[in-house]
């Protein structure tokens, strides 16, 4: 036996049985609302990283639609003819036409 | 509370629609028994609050991983037993031992102890405390709990054998203690 066993495994700190029902009520409540605000924030975080999602790739495809915009200028420019060549291609009238050209001779469309 | 009890409750916490029912019946039944498992652990009053909380909250959490191989009671003394030692190990710091905190702990006994506690219950705690927290805790369980070894085993993922040596090493030092102090 025990030299100890005389104890009766009291504890030198009391504390009220109303105290501690208070206390594991609280806890109680507070681990529900805990799980729940929980549930929300995730839900608030993975609204936030699919818009954040969404906004990269608008930009990323923003940003090759623009790319591709210009170098399909690019491609017109580097593919027509050189203007010198253009401009020796010309009759006299074409030529003394450019020359005398003015733009109240833009027809309306 | 008996078995039917438990399976009921277990019934209720696996069950959406029962979930929080099953839980504050939960602490309700055992709540006074966790919190005093606790306060064992950390002593000091505010301390133990917190980690009631902690525990409660990680019950709640992970109802869904109570997969029944374990019985719910060593389930919920699992999950006490390791947010007590985490805080303790919080106290102690990174470069400290979870023991170092033990004198800091028998400070704070007296301070919170009982006007009306007799001496050989301080003395008895104080032999508690001088004990290698893990050996504290699981003699805390054997003595104040009166859990068999297989389920302190359980609990403390420490074999059968190796508790029941360690409860009797611990034994023979609290008794060594207060034969020093008293006599």
């Amino acid at each position: 036996m025990n030299s100890f066993d005389s104890l009766n495994k009291r504890m030198p700190l009391k504390e009220t049985p109303e105290y501690i029902s208070g206390l594991v009520d609280r806890c109680a409540e507070n681990a529900i609302a805990h799980a729940s605000l929980s549930r929300a924030g995730i839900m608030r975080r993975v609204y936030v990283a699919t818009a954040a999602a969404a906004a990269i790739l608008a930009g990323v495809l923003l940003w090759h639609f623009n790319e591709s915009a210009s170098l399909d200028q690019a491609e017109i420019i580097a593919a027509s003819p050189d203007l010198d060549t253009v401009l020796n291609s010309l009759s006299y009238e074409e030529t003394q036409a450019l020359y005398t050209y003015s733009v109240d001779e833009i027809p309306e469309y | 509370m008996t078995l039917a009890d438990n399976d009921n409750i277990v019934r209720l916490l696996k069950s959406s629609d029962t979930r929080d029912q099953g839980f504050r019946l939960l602490l309700k039944e055992y709540g006074d028994t966790l919190y005093w498992h606790i306060r064992r652990i950390v002593v000091n009053h505010d301390d133990a609050e917190d980690v009631m909380q902690e525990t409660a909250i990680n019950i709640y959490r992970h109802i869904d991983k109570f997969n029944e191989a374990s019985t719910l009671v060593t389930w919920i003394y699992r999950i006490a037993t390791n947010e007590s030692i985490r805080w303790l190990n919080r106290r102690a710091g990174w470069f400290s031992s979870i023991d170092s905190v033990s004198p800091t702990l028998y400070q704070e006994l007296t301070t919170e102890a009982s006007p009306d506690s007799e001496k050989i219950e301080l003395l008895f705690q104080k032999a508690l405390l001088s004990l290698p927290t893990q050996q504290r805790i699981a003699f805390n369980m054997r003595y104040y709990n009166e859990l068999s070894y297989e389920e302190i085993a359980k609990i403390t993922g420490k074999n059968v054998n190796t508790l029941k040596t360690n409860y009797h090493f611990a034994v023979e030092k609290i008794k060594k203690v207060l034969k020093e102090n008293v006599l």
